[in-house]
Protein backbone atom coordinates (compact mmCIF):
# COMPACT_ATOMS: atom_id res chain seq x y z
CA UNK A 1 0.00 0.00 0.00
CA UNK A 2 1.17 3.87 -0.95
CA UNK A 3 2.52 5.15 2.38
CA UNK A 4 0.64 8.04 1.44
CA UNK A 5 -3.11 6.87 1.31
CA UNK A 6 -4.59 6.83 4.36
CA UNK A 7 -7.28 3.74 5.15
CA UNK A 8 -10.66 4.52 6.43
CA UNK A 9 -12.43 2.01 8.22
CA UNK A 10 -15.53 0.87 6.06
CA UNK A 11 -18.49 1.20 8.45
CA UNK A 12 -21.08 -2.31 8.99
CA UNK A 13 -24.17 -3.02 7.85
CA UNK A 14 -25.71 -2.10 11.72
CA UNK A 15 -23.53 0.85 11.76
CA UNK A 16 -25.06 1.79 8.57
CA UNK A 17 -28.67 0.61 9.33
CA UNK A 18 -28.23 3.09 12.22
CA UNK A 19 -26.95 6.19 10.56
CA UNK A 20 -29.56 5.73 7.70
CA UNK A 21 -32.22 5.64 9.88
CA UNK A 22 -30.73 8.99 11.78
CA UNK A 23 -30.75 10.80 9.00
CA UNK A 24 -34.18 9.30 7.64
CA UNK A 25 -36.02 9.93 11.03
CA UNK A 26 -34.04 13.76 10.75
CA UNK A 27 -35.14 14.43 7.20
CA UNK A 28 -38.57 13.20 6.82
CA UNK A 29 -41.12 14.77 9.23
CA UNK A 30 -42.91 11.93 10.98
CA UNK A 31 -46.30 11.12 8.48
CA UNK A 32 -49.65 12.19 10.33
CA UNK A 33 -52.72 10.20 10.13
CA UNK A 34 -56.00 11.66 8.65
CA UNK A 35 -57.57 11.87 12.12
CA UNK A 36 -54.31 13.15 14.15
CA UNK A 37 -54.10 16.01 11.73
CA UNK A 38 -57.88 17.45 12.19
CA UNK A 39 -57.53 16.57 16.26
CA UNK A 40 -54.14 18.78 15.96
CA UNK A 41 -56.06 21.17 14.07
CA UNK A 42 -59.26 21.26 16.43
CA UNK A 43 -56.90 21.95 19.44
CA UNK A 44 -54.91 24.73 17.89
CA UNK A 45 -57.94 26.49 16.47
CA UNK A 46 -60.76 25.68 18.83
CA UNK A 47 -64.97 25.28 17.91
CA UNK A 48 -65.08 29.39 18.39
CA UNK A 49 -62.90 30.41 15.61
CA UNK A 50 -63.78 27.03 13.15
CA UNK A 51 -67.36 28.30 13.38
CA UNK A 52 -66.62 32.27 13.42
CA UNK A 53 -69.54 32.75 11.29
CA UNK A 54 -71.91 30.95 13.02
CA UNK A 55 -74.78 34.06 12.99
CA UNK A 56 -74.59 33.12 9.47
CA UNK A 57 -75.12 29.36 9.20
CA UNK A 58 -77.69 29.44 12.00
CA UNK A 59 -79.56 31.84 9.43
CA UNK A 60 -78.77 30.13 6.87
CA UNK A 61 -80.06 26.79 8.10
CA UNK A 62 -83.12 28.90 9.97
CA UNK A 63 -84.02 29.68 6.42
CA UNK A 64 -83.49 26.16 5.10
CA UNK A 65 -85.45 24.73 7.32
CA UNK A 66 -88.31 26.87 7.06
CA UNK A 67 -88.46 26.35 3.45
CA UNK A 68 -88.27 22.28 3.54
CA UNK A 69 -90.94 22.44 6.30
CA UNK A 70 -93.35 24.65 3.95
CA UNK A 71 -92.75 22.26 1.39
CA UNK A 72 -94.11 19.36 3.64
CA UNK A 73 -96.76 20.86 4.57
CA UNK A 74 -97.82 22.21 1.73
CA UNK A 75 -97.59 19.24 -0.23
CA UNK A 76 -99.47 17.12 2.33
CA UNK A 77 -102.73 19.26 1.38
CA UNK A 78 -101.84 17.86 -2.63
CA UNK A 79 -103.78 15.28 -3.23
CA UNK A 80 -101.77 13.10 -5.82
CA UNK A 81 -98.55 12.81 -3.77
CA UNK A 82 -97.14 9.82 -4.13
CA UNK A 83 -94.02 7.55 -2.56
CA UNK A 84 -91.98 8.22 -5.45
CA UNK A 85 -91.93 11.74 -5.30
CA UNK A 86 -91.49 12.08 -1.55
CA UNK A 87 -88.19 10.00 -2.06
CA UNK A 88 -87.03 11.88 -5.10
CA UNK A 89 -87.45 14.92 -2.99
CA UNK A 90 -85.66 13.30 -0.03
CA UNK A 91 -82.86 12.35 -2.49
CA UNK A 92 -82.89 15.87 -4.84
CA UNK A 93 -82.81 18.37 -1.43
CA UNK A 94 -80.95 16.24 1.13
CA UNK A 95 -77.45 18.04 0.16
CA UNK A 96 -79.04 21.54 -0.18
CA UNK A 97 -78.32 22.49 3.37
CA UNK A 98 -74.93 20.97 3.03
CA UNK A 99 -73.86 22.99 -0.19
CA UNK A 100 -75.77 26.08 1.58
CA UNK A 101 -73.07 26.16 4.70
CA UNK A 102 -70.55 25.20 3.06
CA UNK A 103 -70.74 27.68 0.62
CA UNK A 104 -71.33 30.39 2.91
CA UNK A 105 -68.11 30.71 4.33
CA UNK A 106 -66.53 30.62 0.84
CA UNK A 107 -68.71 33.91 -0.09
CA UNK A 108 -68.05 35.12 2.90
CA UNK A 109 -64.02 35.30 3.15
CA UNK A 110 -64.28 35.89 -0.59
CA UNK A 111 -66.53 39.13 -0.38
CA UNK A 112 -64.70 40.34 2.68
CA UNK A 113 -61.64 40.42 0.91
CA UNK A 114 -59.93 38.33 4.10
CA UNK A 115 -59.43 35.31 1.08
CA UNK A 116 -55.98 36.23 0.49
CA UNK A 117 -54.75 36.38 4.53
CA UNK A 118 -56.70 33.33 5.20
CA UNK A 119 -54.57 31.30 2.10
CA UNK A 120 -51.00 32.42 3.39
CA UNK A 121 -52.24 31.20 6.88
CA UNK A 122 -51.06 27.82 8.10
CA UNK A 123 -54.39 26.52 7.97
CA UNK A 124 -55.83 27.83 4.99
CA UNK A 125 -59.22 28.15 3.38
CA UNK A 126 -59.33 24.80 2.30
CA UNK A 127 -57.79 23.17 4.98
CA UNK A 128 -60.40 25.24 7.45
CA UNK A 129 -63.54 24.31 4.68
CA UNK A 130 -62.75 20.63 4.75
CA UNK A 131 -63.18 20.22 8.57
CA UNK A 132 -66.00 22.39 8.53
CA UNK A 133 -67.52 20.36 6.09
CA UNK A 134 -66.56 17.11 7.75
CA UNK A 135 -68.61 18.52 10.47
CA UNK A 136 -71.49 19.63 8.29
CA UNK A 137 -71.86 16.41 6.95
CA UNK A 138 -72.54 15.19 10.42
CA UNK A 139 -74.63 17.73 11.08
CA UNK A 140 -76.86 17.82 7.85
CA UNK A 141 -77.29 13.88 8.62
CA UNK A 142 -78.89 14.72 11.80
CA UNK A 143 -80.97 17.64 10.56
CA UNK A 144 -82.09 15.39 7.88
CA UNK A 145 -83.35 12.77 10.17
CA UNK A 146 -85.04 14.72 12.06
CA UNK A 147 -86.79 16.39 8.64
CA UNK A 148 -87.48 13.03 7.81
CA UNK A 149 -88.88 12.11 10.99
CA UNK A 150 -91.22 15.10 10.63
CA UNK A 151 -92.04 13.75 6.60
CA UNK A 152 -92.76 9.99 7.93
CA UNK A 153 -94.97 11.08 10.78
CA UNK A 154 -97.10 12.86 8.26
CA UNK A 155 -96.98 10.37 5.11
CA UNK A 156 -97.34 6.99 7.01
CA UNK A 157 -96.75 5.42 3.52
CA UNK A 158 -92.92 6.04 3.88
CA UNK A 159 -90.29 3.85 5.42
CA UNK A 160 -88.36 6.03 7.42
CA UNK A 161 -84.94 3.57 7.18
CA UNK A 162 -85.35 3.66 3.51
CA UNK A 163 -85.58 7.03 3.53
CA UNK A 164 -82.76 7.54 5.47
CA UNK A 165 -80.70 5.91 3.35
CA UNK A 166 -81.80 7.82 0.41
CA UNK A 167 -80.99 10.80 2.35
CA UNK A 168 -77.53 9.59 3.28
CA UNK A 169 -76.64 8.21 0.12
CA UNK A 170 -77.13 11.27 -2.19
CA UNK A 171 -75.69 14.05 0.88
CA UNK A 172 -72.49 12.09 -0.04
CA UNK A 173 -73.09 11.52 -3.44
CA UNK A 174 -73.45 15.02 -3.48
CA UNK A 175 -70.65 15.79 -1.52
CA UNK A 176 -68.30 13.31 -3.08
CA UNK A 177 -68.90 15.30 -6.32
CA UNK A 178 -69.17 19.10 -4.63
CA UNK A 179 -65.60 18.34 -3.25
CA UNK A 180 -64.32 16.83 -6.81
CA UNK A 181 -65.93 20.08 -8.73
CA UNK A 182 -63.99 22.10 -6.08
CA UNK A 183 -60.55 20.74 -6.02
CA UNK A 184 -60.27 20.09 -10.11
CA UNK A 185 -62.28 22.09 -11.72
CA UNK A 186 -60.84 25.83 -12.66
CA UNK A 187 -63.98 27.22 -14.63
CA UNK A 188 -66.43 28.77 -12.48
CA UNK A 189 -68.94 28.35 -15.03
CA UNK A 190 -68.70 24.23 -15.11
CA UNK A 191 -68.12 24.78 -11.57
CA UNK A 192 -71.88 26.33 -11.62
CA UNK A 193 -73.00 24.19 -13.93
CA UNK A 194 -72.05 21.23 -12.10
CA UNK A 195 -73.32 21.76 -9.04
CA UNK A 196 -76.75 23.47 -10.09
CA UNK A 197 -76.76 20.18 -12.37
CA UNK A 198 -77.74 17.42 -9.49
CA UNK A 199 -80.77 19.36 -8.84
CA UNK A 200 -81.59 19.96 -12.67
CA UNK A 201 -80.22 16.25 -13.50
CA UNK A 202 -82.59 14.58 -10.62
CA UNK A 203 -85.59 17.25 -11.80
CA UNK A 204 -85.25 16.11 -15.08
CA UNK A 205 -84.89 12.36 -15.00
CA UNK A 206 -87.82 12.32 -12.29
CA UNK A 207 -90.10 14.26 -14.44
CA UNK A 208 -89.46 12.34 -17.85
CA UNK A 209 -88.62 8.88 -16.65
CA UNK A 210 -90.77 8.89 -13.28
CA UNK A 211 -90.74 4.95 -13.05
CA UNK A 212 -87.27 4.25 -13.92
CA UNK A 213 -86.29 6.80 -10.96
CA UNK A 214 -88.68 5.75 -8.26
CA UNK A 215 -87.82 2.21 -8.93
CA UNK A 216 -84.29 3.10 -8.61
CA UNK A 217 -84.86 4.49 -5.02
CA UNK A 218 -88.04 2.90 -4.20
CA UNK A 219 -87.11 -0.67 -5.30
CA UNK A 220 -83.69 -0.54 -4.06
CA UNK A 221 -83.44 -3.01 -1.18
CA UNK A 222 -81.66 -1.88 2.25
CA UNK A 223 -78.61 -4.65 1.29
CA UNK A 224 -77.62 -2.78 -1.57
CA UNK A 225 -78.02 0.69 -0.24
CA UNK A 226 -75.90 0.22 2.83
CA UNK A 227 -72.62 -0.73 0.55
CA UNK A 228 -73.23 2.02 -1.52
CA UNK A 229 -73.93 4.50 1.03
CA UNK A 230 -70.44 2.90 2.78
CA UNK A 231 -68.35 3.29 -0.72
CA UNK A 232 -69.88 6.77 -0.83
CA UNK A 233 -68.41 7.80 2.59
CA UNK A 234 -65.41 6.31 2.31
CA UNK A 235 -64.89 7.77 -1.13
CA UNK A 236 -65.90 11.48 0.88
CA UNK A 237 -63.45 10.98 3.76
CA UNK A 238 -60.89 10.34 0.81
CA UNK A 239 -61.68 13.67 -0.85
CA UNK A 240 -61.87 15.80 2.53
CA UNK A 241 -58.38 14.37 2.64
CA UNK A 242 -57.45 15.42 -0.39
CA UNK A 243 -58.87 18.66 0.05
CA UNK A 244 -56.94 19.03 3.23
CA UNK A 245 -53.58 18.11 1.49
CA UNK A 246 -54.24 18.72 -2.33
CA UNK A 247 -50.85 21.33 -2.16
CA UNK A 248 -48.86 18.86 0.06
CA UNK A 249 -46.43 16.40 -1.28
CA UNK A 250 -44.84 13.15 0.47
CA UNK A 251 -42.16 13.88 2.40
CA UNK A 252 -39.42 16.44 1.92
CA UNK A 253 -36.37 15.07 -0.46
CA UNK B 1 -32.77 32.07 2.27
CA UNK B 2 -35.46 32.65 -0.97
CA UNK B 3 -34.26 32.22 -4.00
CA UNK B 4 -36.58 32.87 -7.63
CA UNK B 5 -35.46 30.94 -10.53
CA UNK B 6 -36.30 31.94 -13.99
CA UNK B 7 -39.71 32.28 -12.81
CA UNK B 8 -42.32 33.39 -15.19
CA UNK B 9 -46.05 33.69 -14.75
CA UNK B 10 -49.08 34.18 -17.69
CA UNK B 11 -52.14 33.99 -17.74
CA UNK B 12 -53.19 32.36 -20.73
CA UNK B 13 -51.47 34.15 -23.42
CA UNK B 14 -50.92 37.60 -21.18
CA UNK B 15 -47.02 37.17 -20.04
CA UNK B 16 -47.38 39.06 -16.04
CA UNK B 17 -43.80 38.05 -15.35
CA UNK B 18 -40.78 36.72 -17.59
CA UNK B 19 -37.58 34.76 -16.55
CA UNK B 20 -37.03 36.83 -12.38
CA UNK B 21 -34.29 35.69 -10.91
CA UNK B 22 -34.07 36.75 -7.66
CA UNK B 23 -32.17 36.22 -3.75
CA UNK B 24 -33.53 37.36 -0.51
CA UNK B 25 -31.35 36.81 2.52
CA UNK B 26 -31.96 38.78 6.20
CA UNK B 27 -33.02 42.64 5.30
CA UNK B 28 -35.57 45.20 3.76
CA UNK B 29 -36.05 44.58 -0.25
CA UNK B 30 -38.15 47.81 -1.94
CA UNK B 31 -39.58 46.50 -4.48
CA UNK B 32 -40.61 49.51 -6.78
CA UNK B 33 -42.35 49.63 -10.44
CA UNK B 34 -45.19 51.60 -11.56
CA UNK B 35 -48.55 50.43 -11.34
CA UNK B 36 -49.13 47.23 -13.74
CA UNK B 37 -45.11 46.98 -13.87
CA UNK B 38 -45.87 42.86 -11.93
CA UNK B 39 -45.16 44.15 -8.50
CA UNK B 40 -48.03 42.35 -7.33
CA UNK B 41 -47.94 38.77 -9.25
CA UNK B 42 -44.80 38.49 -7.92
CA UNK B 43 -45.88 38.85 -4.36
CA UNK B 44 -48.23 36.62 -5.16
CA UNK B 45 -46.09 34.47 -6.31
CA UNK B 46 -43.90 34.42 -3.27
CA UNK B 47 -47.26 34.15 -0.49
CA UNK B 48 -48.07 31.25 -2.82
CA UNK B 49 -51.24 32.41 -3.87
CA UNK B 50 -50.03 32.05 -7.26
CA UNK B 51 -48.08 29.52 -9.02
CA UNK B 52 -45.11 29.96 -11.51
CA UNK B 53 -45.90 28.74 -14.65
CA UNK B 54 -42.22 28.35 -15.28
CA UNK B 55 -39.22 28.23 -13.00
CA UNK B 56 -39.56 27.67 -9.18
CA UNK B 57 -39.03 29.85 -5.68
CA UNK B 58 -37.13 27.68 -3.06
CA UNK B 59 -36.29 28.53 0.46
CA UNK B 60 -33.51 27.29 2.12
CA UNK B 61 -33.80 25.16 -0.95
CA UNK B 62 -37.11 23.31 -0.72
CA UNK B 63 -39.86 24.56 -3.28
CA UNK B 64 -42.37 26.52 -1.30
CA UNK B 65 -45.09 25.11 -3.30
CA UNK B 66 -44.38 22.05 -1.67
CA UNK B 67 -43.41 23.09 1.66
CA UNK B 68 -47.08 24.00 1.83
CA UNK B 69 -47.57 24.43 5.45
CA UNK B 70 -44.52 24.67 6.38
CA UNK B 71 -43.89 27.67 4.34
CA UNK B 72 -46.62 29.24 5.26
CA UNK B 73 -46.27 29.38 8.77
CA UNK B 74 -43.09 31.55 8.55
CA UNK B 75 -45.25 33.74 6.54
CA UNK B 76 -46.46 37.15 7.19
CA UNK B 77 -48.51 38.52 4.87
CA UNK B 78 -49.82 42.03 4.37
CA UNK B 79 -52.02 42.18 1.03
CA UNK B 80 -52.68 45.58 -1.15
CA UNK B 81 -56.63 45.35 -0.13
CA UNK B 82 -56.73 44.27 3.12
CA UNK B 83 -60.30 42.66 3.82
CA UNK B 84 -61.16 42.22 7.73
CA UNK B 85 -64.20 41.20 9.24
CA UNK B 86 -66.04 44.67 10.29
CA UNK B 87 -67.99 43.03 12.99
CA UNK B 88 -64.73 42.39 14.27
CA UNK B 89 -62.72 44.19 16.97
CA UNK B 90 -59.15 44.18 15.94
CA UNK B 91 -58.23 41.80 19.00
CA UNK B 92 -60.94 39.46 18.20
CA UNK B 93 -59.63 39.78 14.46
CA UNK B 94 -56.21 38.95 15.48
CA UNK B 95 -57.05 36.02 18.14
CA UNK B 96 -59.01 34.64 14.61
CA UNK B 97 -56.01 34.51 12.45
CA UNK B 98 -53.95 33.71 15.03
CA UNK B 99 -55.51 30.55 15.16
CA UNK B 100 -55.59 29.89 11.60
CA UNK B 101 -52.18 30.93 11.88
CA UNK B 102 -51.53 27.93 14.37
CA UNK B 103 -50.12 29.67 17.47
CA UNK B 104 -50.27 27.83 20.59
CA UNK B 105 -53.20 28.83 22.31
CA UNK B 106 -51.74 29.78 25.41
CA UNK B 107 -49.44 32.61 23.39
CA UNK B 108 -52.07 33.91 21.50
CA UNK B 109 -53.28 36.47 24.11
CA UNK B 110 -50.24 38.05 25.26
CA UNK B 111 -49.03 38.10 21.43
CA UNK B 112 -51.89 40.18 20.04
CA UNK B 113 -51.47 42.22 23.53
CA UNK B 114 -48.28 42.92 22.78
CA UNK B 115 -48.99 43.52 18.79
CA UNK B 116 -51.66 46.49 19.41
CA UNK B 117 -49.00 48.13 21.62
CA UNK B 118 -46.89 48.07 18.97
CA UNK B 119 -49.05 49.57 16.44
CA UNK B 120 -50.82 51.70 18.80
CA UNK B 121 -53.91 50.25 18.75
CA UNK B 122 -54.30 49.08 22.59
CA UNK B 123 -56.67 51.56 23.38
CA UNK B 124 -59.22 50.74 21.19
CA UNK B 125 -58.60 46.91 20.99
CA UNK B 126 -62.51 46.51 21.76
CA UNK B 127 -63.99 49.20 19.15
CA UNK B 128 -65.26 47.50 15.99
CA UNK B 129 -63.64 47.77 13.08
CA UNK B 130 -66.12 49.29 11.12
CA UNK B 131 -65.71 52.34 12.88
CA UNK B 132 -61.94 52.50 11.84
CA UNK B 133 -59.96 55.00 9.45
CA UNK B 134 -57.82 53.73 6.74
CA UNK B 135 -54.77 54.04 8.42
CA UNK B 136 -55.81 52.34 11.83
CA UNK B 137 -57.31 49.49 9.52
CA UNK B 138 -53.99 49.37 7.96
CA UNK B 139 -52.18 48.77 11.51
CA UNK B 140 -54.26 45.75 12.42
CA UNK B 141 -53.19 44.54 8.93
CA UNK B 142 -49.40 45.01 9.66
CA UNK B 143 -49.70 43.56 12.95
CA UNK B 144 -51.80 40.68 11.79
CA UNK B 145 -48.81 39.86 9.34
CA UNK B 146 -46.71 39.82 12.02
CA UNK B 147 -48.50 37.50 14.45
CA UNK B 148 -46.45 34.77 14.26
CA UNK B 149 -42.90 36.40 13.96
CA UNK B 150 -42.62 35.41 10.69
CA UNK B 151 -39.02 34.59 8.57
CA UNK B 152 -40.24 36.30 5.80
CA UNK B 153 -42.53 39.02 5.91
CA UNK B 154 -44.52 40.61 2.51
CA UNK B 155 -45.83 44.00 3.12
CA UNK B 156 -47.87 44.99 -0.73
CA UNK B 157 -48.35 48.76 -0.31
CA UNK B 158 -48.06 48.91 3.16
CA UNK B 159 -48.09 52.56 4.01
CA UNK B 160 -51.29 53.36 1.98
CA UNK B 161 -53.36 55.36 4.27
CA UNK B 162 -51.05 56.03 7.31
CA UNK B 163 -50.54 59.80 8.05
CA UNK B 164 -46.88 60.96 8.29
CA UNK B 165 -46.26 60.23 12.52
CA UNK B 166 -47.59 56.61 11.34
CA UNK B 167 -45.27 56.29 8.51
CA UNK B 168 -42.26 56.96 10.45
CA UNK B 169 -43.51 54.68 13.21
CA UNK B 170 -43.66 51.88 10.46
CA UNK B 171 -40.03 52.71 8.69
CA UNK B 172 -38.93 52.38 12.36
CA UNK B 173 -40.52 48.99 12.83
CA UNK B 174 -39.92 47.35 9.88
CA UNK B 175 -35.70 48.54 10.21
CA UNK B 176 -36.24 46.71 13.57
CA UNK B 177 -37.69 43.78 12.44
CA UNK B 178 -35.50 43.58 9.40
CA UNK B 179 -32.04 42.34 11.35
CA UNK B 180 -33.29 38.61 11.59
CA UNK B 181 -35.54 38.27 8.73
CA UNK B 182 -36.56 38.95 4.85
CA UNK B 183 -38.81 42.07 4.83
CA UNK B 184 -40.33 42.38 1.35
CA UNK B 185 -42.09 45.68 0.88
CA UNK B 186 -43.85 46.78 -2.23
CA UNK B 187 -44.57 50.37 -2.96
CA UNK B 188 -44.48 53.12 -5.54
CA UNK B 189 -43.83 55.65 -2.59
CA UNK B 190 -40.32 55.98 -3.39
CA UNK B 191 -39.71 57.54 0.18
CA UNK B 192 -40.84 54.97 1.94
CA UNK B 193 -38.03 52.68 1.18
CA UNK B 194 -35.71 55.47 0.37
CA UNK B 195 -34.29 55.27 3.92
CA UNK B 196 -34.68 51.80 5.28
CA UNK B 197 -34.16 49.17 2.04
CA UNK B 198 -31.03 47.62 2.16
CA UNK B 199 -31.75 46.54 -1.88
CA UNK B 200 -34.22 47.88 -4.09
CA UNK B 201 -35.23 46.01 -6.90
CA UNK B 202 -37.25 47.31 -9.71
CA UNK B 203 -39.61 45.85 -11.94
CA UNK B 204 -39.98 46.93 -15.96
CA UNK B 205 -41.74 45.11 -18.70
CA UNK B 206 -42.12 42.45 -16.56
CA UNK B 207 -38.60 41.83 -15.70
CA UNK B 208 -36.25 42.78 -12.81
CA UNK B 209 -34.44 45.51 -14.18
CA UNK B 210 -32.10 46.60 -11.22
CA UNK B 211 -31.22 44.64 -8.16
CA UNK B 212 -29.26 46.84 -6.20
CA UNK B 213 -28.15 49.10 -3.23
CA UNK B 214 -29.88 52.96 -3.32
CA UNK B 215 -26.40 54.09 -3.90
CA UNK B 216 -25.43 52.01 -7.07
CA UNK B 217 -28.78 52.59 -8.42
CA UNK B 218 -28.61 56.14 -7.96
CA UNK B 219 -24.69 55.56 -9.71
CA UNK B 220 -27.06 54.85 -12.71
CA UNK B 221 -27.71 59.05 -13.61
CA UNK B 222 -25.17 60.44 -11.73
CA UNK B 223 -23.92 63.67 -12.89
CA UNK B 224 -26.55 64.15 -15.15
CA UNK B 225 -29.35 65.31 -12.66
CA UNK B 226 -29.60 69.36 -12.44
CA UNK B 227 -31.19 72.30 -11.08
CA UNK B 228 -31.37 75.31 -12.38
CA UNK B 229 -33.65 78.66 -11.87
CA UNK B 230 -36.08 79.52 -15.11
CA UNK B 231 -38.57 82.11 -16.28
CA UNK B 232 -42.21 80.20 -15.79
CA UNK B 233 -42.68 81.81 -19.76
CA UNK B 234 -39.71 79.23 -20.85
CA UNK B 235 -40.70 76.09 -18.93
CA UNK B 236 -43.08 74.59 -21.43
CA UNK B 237 -40.18 74.51 -23.93
CA UNK B 238 -38.00 73.23 -21.31
CA UNK B 239 -40.16 70.49 -20.10
CA UNK B 240 -40.06 69.76 -24.25
CA UNK B 241 -36.12 69.15 -24.03
CA UNK B 242 -35.88 67.93 -20.52
CA UNK B 243 -37.21 65.63 -18.35
CA UNK B 244 -38.37 67.42 -15.63
CA UNK B 245 -37.76 65.83 -12.42
CA UNK B 246 -39.61 68.29 -9.73
CA UNK B 247 -40.18 71.86 -9.86
CA UNK B 248 -40.70 74.56 -7.08
CA UNK B 249 -41.45 78.40 -7.20
CA UNK B 250 -39.39 80.76 -5.96
CA UNK B 251 -39.18 85.08 -5.90
CA UNK B 252 -40.98 84.07 -8.95
CA UNK B 253 -38.67 81.71 -10.71
CA UNK B 254 -38.83 78.13 -11.50
CA UNK B 255 -36.96 75.94 -9.97
CA UNK B 256 -36.66 72.81 -11.99
CA UNK B 257 -34.79 70.08 -11.54
CA UNK B 258 -34.17 67.47 -14.35
CA UNK B 259 -32.53 65.86 -16.29
CA UNK B 260 -30.01 65.94 -18.90
CA UNK B 261 -27.11 64.06 -20.97
CA UNK B 262 -24.78 67.01 -21.01
CA UNK B 263 -23.66 70.19 -18.90
CA UNK B 264 -25.83 72.92 -21.51
CA UNK B 265 -25.45 75.99 -19.57
CA UNK B 266 -23.16 77.18 -16.44
CA UNK B 267 -26.19 77.88 -14.73
CA UNK B 268 -26.96 74.50 -14.43
CA UNK B 269 -25.99 73.17 -10.48
CA UNK B 270 -25.43 69.40 -10.89
CA UNK B 271 -27.12 67.32 -7.68
CA UNK B 272 -26.96 64.01 -6.79
CA UNK B 273 -29.55 61.77 -7.48
CA UNK B 274 -32.16 59.87 -5.17
CA UNK B 275 -34.00 57.25 -6.20
CA UNK B 276 -37.20 59.06 -7.13
CA UNK B 277 -35.31 60.63 -10.11
CA UNK B 278 -34.22 57.00 -10.59
CA UNK B 279 -37.67 56.38 -10.64
CA UNK B 280 -38.69 59.14 -12.73
CA UNK B 281 -36.41 58.54 -14.77
CA UNK B 282 -36.53 54.96 -15.45
CA UNK B 283 -40.33 54.68 -15.88
CA UNK B 284 -40.57 57.86 -17.93
CA UNK B 285 -42.18 55.97 -20.87
CA UNK B 286 -44.55 53.94 -18.85
CA UNK B 287 -48.49 55.28 -18.94
CA UNK B 288 -49.93 56.89 -15.87
CA UNK B 289 -52.40 55.04 -13.12
CA UNK B 290 -52.48 51.77 -15.24
CA UNK B 291 -54.14 50.28 -12.24
CA UNK B 292 -52.11 46.27 -12.16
Amino acid sequence: MDKYDSYIDFPNDDVIKVQISSIVSKGLKPRQSFLSYLKGMYKLIGIKNLFHDITEIVFVVLIVLSILIFITISSKNSMNIDNGSIYSFIFMFSPILYLAISLISFINTKQKGTFEIEMTCKYNVYQLAAFRMLAFSVFCIIFNVSILFLVSSLYKQIDFLQAFMISVTSLFLFSIIFLYVNINIKSKVIKYFLLLGWVIMNLGVSIFSKEIYAMFLEKIPFYVYLPVTVICLWAYINNIKKLITFNNIEGVI
Amino acid sequence: MLVVNDVSKKFGNFSALKNINLEFTNGVYGLLGPNGAGKTTLIKLLTTLLFPTEGEILYNGCDIVKLDENYREILGYLPQEFGYYKNYSPKQYLMYISALKGLARNRVKDRVGELLKLVGLETVENKKMRKFSGGMIQRVGIAQAMLNDPKILILDEPTAGLDPKERVRFRNLIAELSRDRIVILSTHIVSDIESIANQIVMIKDKEVLYKDSINNICKIIQGHVFETKINFDNAKSFRKHYLSLSEKQEDGKLIIRFISEKTIDNNWKVVSPNLEDVFLYVYKDEPLAQES
